[in-house]
């Protein structure tokens, strides 16, 4: 059983591959309740695919990971995920209660009617991404970063132990960023775990305890102050013409 | 009951059950693979029909093998399952024509098989689509916020520990079912318009999941009444006019909720857009 001193999530020596070539390679470390971690490499660096891993929805090549003391298979129901909300269709029929009370089927399960609780939790979770009167609206009527504010909310209505956001600021105003870290903020408060792929290194420095440095292998896995180094991030991001401007990383593809 | 009773109470049946899976269809979107799986389909009746064994229990076997079959072949990467999908259309097709052909009243069966004959249809096949319409209700009342969650974000529903597998064959299956049943009344070749039409019809102008149901199930009955009426009246085909009545009602529709659009721009109340791609749009059927 997992009590509150044990990590939320443990990766050891973790390698994924979907074809001959291994897409993560030996991934490994610590992450405690109520602890961040920024995922951060280039595009195909195996940040999505990572987190999937997590999920238990890629199989391990060797390796091991551990969340909330089980298997990722076993924990699932306690680990919530983000998408991106741009890979979603903005034209489909649902409005951003229903999106958010989608959260609490696991709980709810497939006969029975969502309960006065479902409909509580859905609501604040609404309210804590600040968006309780948009409940009835139409879902794609949103913003993008409104929308990846619903989404995060749905997260939050399954009270999980571990949260995964994959890049949930791509294209994102400030005022949904700020949203979205408050939010987030709140759940860390309260014990949640929290794994988030980012290309922004100001977040990680803000939100996160510490940085997974990725690039099909392991750059680095630490306290963000001692990890997210220059070098090292040039290391990450080898290949490519790099230049660190402020806290942004710029990648100019060649 | 008449011949012409009989065909109105299958139509009505029929138009609903189908409007009620093309919702989950449109929703998935489905369509193309919907299409495909009818022209599938053909050959399996013609075979049911050559073997002599009861036609929905024959085409039911081999439904499932064509459901299986579709399953395998979204498996396959995104590039290829348009061309595969459309390969097993007309090759299914051009099975079913050519079993027909090397039987006696080619031409008659032909077009029974693939266009209906709903004047025909006895008590047995009211009974089909009965038991069929108590599937598709049951598959919708308990699986249908998983199948929505599935349709709307397909990562999303995987990472809440939900199987996609299973609730896309549950879905496939129930499809295929009423395509079977849709046989007699409509045929193989135009089940496809009670399976799609009366929920990108309702798509138009409904709001939500609830609503569009509604919309689509009374568009369903009410195009299957309608077809059959105007067939008994003018002596066309049943399965032609139930087509036509529901092509013309989405034509009129579109054109309907483009004006009200275009008026209510200013006055704010604006009903749901189709946008080219996102109903319309094949997606690939499993990701991973
Ligand atoms: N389902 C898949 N099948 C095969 N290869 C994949 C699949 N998903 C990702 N990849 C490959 O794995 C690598 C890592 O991808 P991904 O995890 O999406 O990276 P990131 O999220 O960091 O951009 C890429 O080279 C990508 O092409
Ligand atoms: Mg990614």
């Amino acid at each position: 059983m997992n009590t509150p001193t044990d990590p939320a999530l443990e990766l050891d020596e973790v390698t994924v591959s979907y074809g001959p070539a291994p897409a993560l390679e030996n991934i490994g470390g610590v992450v405690g309740p109520g602890e961040a971690v920024a995922l951060i490499g280039p595009n195909g660096a195996g940040k999505s695919t990572l987190i999937k891993a997590i999920l238990g929805l890629v199989p391990l090549v060797s390796g091991r990971i551990t969340v909330l003391g089980r298997t990722p298979a076993q924990a699932r129901r306690e680990v919530a995920y983000v998408p991106q909300a741009d890979t979603l269709d903005p034209e489909f029929p649902i409005s951003v209660g229903q999106v958010v009370l989608m959260g609490r089927y696991r709980r709810i399960g497939p006969l029975r009617r969502p309960r006065a609780a479902d409909r509580r939790a859905a609501g604040d979770a609404l309210e804590q991404v600040g968006l309780a009167d948009r409940a009835r609206h139409r879902f794609g009527t949103l913003s993008g970063g409104q929308r990846q504010r619903v989404l995060l909310a749905r997260a939050i209505a399954a009270e999980p132990g571990l949260l995964l956001l994959d890049e949930p600021f791509n294209g994102v105003d400030a005022v949904s960023e700020q949203a979205l870290l408050n939010a987030v903020a709140v759940l860390k408060g309260q014990g949640t775990a929290v794994v988030v792929s980012t290309h922004d290194l100001a977040l990680a420095h803000l939100a996160c305890e510490e940085v997974c440095l990725l690039n099909r292998r392991q750059y680095g896995f630490g306290p963000t102050r001692l990890t997210l180094t220059p070098d090292r991030l040039r290391a990450t991001y080898g290949g490519h013409a790099l230049e660190l401007r402020g806290d942004r990383v710029i990648v100019a593809h060649s | 009951m008449t011949a012409v009773g009989r065909a109105i109470v299958e139509a009505v049946l029929l138009g609903a059950v189908g409007g009620l899976i093309s919702v989950r269809v449109l929703l998935r979107r489905l369509p193309f693979f919907t299409l495909a799986m009818t022209h599938a389909t053909f050959p399996g009746v013609v075979l049911a029909a050559i073997a002599g064994v009861n036609l929905y229990l024959g085409s039911g076997v081999f439904g499932v093998l064509v459901v299986l079959g579709v399953l395998a072949l979204s498996r396959r990467p995104e590039q290829g399952t348009t061309t595969a999908i459309g390969i097993v259309l007309s090759a299914g097709f051009a099975l079913g024509v050519i079993l027909l052909s090397a039987r006696d009243g080619f031409a008659k069966d032909l077009t029974a098989y693939t266009v209906g004959q709903i004047l025909t249809v006895g008590t047995g096949d009211l009974v089909a689509v009965s038991v069929v319409g108590v599937i598709v209700v049951v598959l919708v009342t308990t699986a249908g916020r998983r199948l929505t969650f599935r349709a709307f974000d397909p990562d999303g529903h995987a990472a809440a520990g939900y199987s996609p597998a299973g609730i896309d064959l549950a879905l496939l299956l129930a499809v295929e079912a009423v395509i079977i049943v849709a046989v007699p009344a409509v045929g193989a070749i135009l089940a496809v318009a009670v399976l799609v039409a009366p929920a990108a019809i309702a798509r138009l102008w409904a709001r939500d999941i609830p609503m569009m149901t509604a919309v689509a199930v009374a568009t369903g009955a009410g195009c299957g009444l309608a077809g059959v009426l105007v067939s008994a009246r003018y002596d066309v085909a049943a399965g032609g006019s139930i087509t036509v009545v529901t092509g013309g009602l989405f034509a009129v529709s579109l054109a309907a909720t483009a004006a009200w659009n275009a008026v209510g721009r200013r006055g704010g109340s604006r009903l749901a857009r189709v946008a080219p791609g996102s109903t319309g749009g094949e997606r690939r059927f499993r990701e991973t």
